[in-house]
């Protein structure tokens, strides 16, 4: 029997059983708040996508599960089950070794940037750590730019997030983070430049 | 029995000035004017800060006389100090240093966002909830954690406000013409695609509304482009709102801010809840706009939480982010 394990922010994730082992069944639901024909096309775009970016990943050397079945029209994808805990908990279970895996995402982050792949939603709930490895997942809002714009506001919402969800983390942290992506990514400082300038188009960002 | 501690809030962020008084569980009197700009004008600061320099005695007066208090009677003033236009910001700032000084009365300086969202807070009596805050300054999703109200998403440009005036102008409405989109919105009946932009927890809207204007322009059916850029505005902020949810697995959601009242927006955020079975409420539409009861609220807050400040130092802040100010008085 399948078993419902998380209610996502856009998918129902189930504990499923696939050729005899254990897997994940991830769901788009349809939303209550998208037109019928948003809804239908977001989903099913953004199910190709995470589906088709899971696997190119993995050839820079970013972890991810491993894909056993999609159906776009449905949304529904069928992936490997990394049974592990998220950066979110780890970081309050263990810090220290959530500050590593930081530096860790900081690196994956990088490497999928050089090789001009953007995440789109790097939160510390899509980072999980399995043994001494780190696995990136959800890549339903990732796409493909060459612009440096594109890379730092990716790096801007991982800043956000240790920022407003890991405040008491949020210098250390955000510090390993950069460290790694700056061992990997060359153009850190245009980053940091570009990260600057979005802040200050944000509301009521004082100028520094 | 101790004396009920009372507070007299003055608002003057933008359009509106507006005083209030307030206790613990009650809002005496809200008392507000509005200034207007010329038909197809934004808001013109020095204008605005004018109008709010004729209107602040009469308002002052009449939130006094609906609340049966004296000066002598409030036990602190506040202010809004930021964020917002800085000429009428000044005026609110001139009005509560004077009483302070006169009436020797302890001041205190209110965020005006945390205003929306505390005011919100307490007519839901909520607890621990996801705040929606969307008005013509903010536009952004938010959670209590660590001694802030944290930022967790919000526009990347304009806000949901700015939005509809700037389309609103173009049509030939002035501001604040949320009102307007919304009735033209409800005639509207073919759903026109329009870009959909969400990244990670933000949004943007300056690409759809120049792609709204656009439409316009070349004499598509403004019912139906009101109608479009609703639906796909609101969808995008559900959508982060959903996100926030999920990600800080909590279960009540409030929605604030002048742009609350829109009664889609509130139906669609209420969708939402009940998928995560969670509670939702909306601001009383009669407070959604910028009061005086938002100020006073926390004004009381801070003061019972020892949050004053003197008056040499009783400065405004143009700039000033929800995530900055130290919450005093929540565990």
């Amino acid at each position: 029997m399948e078993k419902l394990v998380k209610m996502g922010a856009e998918a129902n994730i189930y504990l499923d059983h696939w050729s005899g082992s254990e897997v994940i069944r991830k769901v788009r639901r349809p939303k209550p708040y998208w037109r019928e024909e948003l809804d239908k096309k977001i989903r099913r775009i953004r199910t190709i996508r995470e589906a088709e970016f899971l696997t190119t990943v993995k050839k820079y050397g970013v972890l991810t599960p491993t894909i056993y079945f999609v159906d776009p029209f449905k949304g529904e994808i069928i992936m490997e089950y990394i049974n592990g805990v998220r950066v979110k908990d780890l970081l309050k279970e263990d810090t220290q070794r959530g500050y590593s895996m930081l530096y860790e995402a900081g690196k994956n982050l990088a490497c999928m940037h050089t090789h001009n792949i953007i995440h789109g939603d790097p939160t510390t709930s899509n980072f999980i750590v399995r043994g001494d490895k780190l696995y990136f997942i959800d890549f339903g809002l990732a796409f493909h730019s060459l612009r440096l714009e594109d890379k730092a506001v990716d790096l801007h919402l991982l800043k956000q997030v240790m920022k407003s969800a890991h405040p008491e983390f949020y210098e250390t942290g955000y510090t390993k983070i950069l460290k790694g992506y700056g061992s990997v990514f060359g153009q850190l400082k245009g980053i940091l430049d570009n990260i600057k300038e979005i802040e200050r188009r944000g509301r009521y960002a004082a100028p520094d | 029995m101790e004396k009920e501690k009372i507070c007299l809030g003055i608002e003057s962020t933008a359009h509106t000035f507006s005083v209030s008084i307030v206790s613990k569980d009650r809002i005496i009197s809200n008392e507000k004017d509005v200034y207007v700009p010329p038909v197809g004008e934004g808001i013109h600061p020095y204008e605005a800060a004018q109008h709010h320099f004729k209107v602040a005695r009469r308002v002052l007066q009449n939130a006094l006389k609906k609340s049966g208090k004296q000066m002598e009677d409030i036990d602190v003033i506040a202010y809004s100090a930021g964020p917002g236009l800085g000429p009428c910001l000044r005026v609110g700032a001139v009005v509560a240093r004077g009483l302070a000084a006169y009436y020797d009365k302890p001041l205190t300086a209110v965020n005006h966002a945390i205003g929306h969202i505390e005011l919100a807070n307490f007519f839901a009596k909520s607890k621990d909830p996801v705040i929606v805050l969307v008005s013509g300054g903010h536009t952004l999703v938010s959670t209590y954690l660590v001694k802030r109200w944290r930022i967790f998403g919000e526009t990347l440009d304009i806000t949901l406000g700015q939005l509809f005036d700037q389309l609103g102008r173009e049509i030939g409405y002035n501001s604040p013409a949320g009102k307007h989109i919304e009735e033209l919105a409800s005639q509207g009946k073919k759903y026109l695609e329009m870009p959909y932009t969400v990244k990670g927890n933000d949004v943007s809207y300056s690409g759809l509304l120049t792609y709204a204007k656009n439409l316009i322009k070349k004499g598509s059916q403004k019912e139906d482009v009101c109608f479009s850029v609703q639906e796909t505005a609101f969808a995008m902020l559900t959508e982060v709102t959903e996100r926030l949810l999920a990600f800080s697995e909590k279960n009540e959601i409030i929605l604030t801010g002048g742009v609350a009242a829109n009664r889609r927006l509130q139906d669609m955020i209420k969708s939402l809840s009940i998928v995560h079975n969670s509670s939702f409420s909306a601001i009383p539409r009669e407070f959604s706009g910028d009061c005086g009861a938002q100020i006073s609220l926390v004004g009381l807050l801070q003061y019972q939480s020892n949050n004053l400040i003197s008056i040499d130092k009783s400065l405004v802040r143009q700039s000033w982010r929800i995530d900055e100010v130290d919450v005093t008085w929540r565990n």
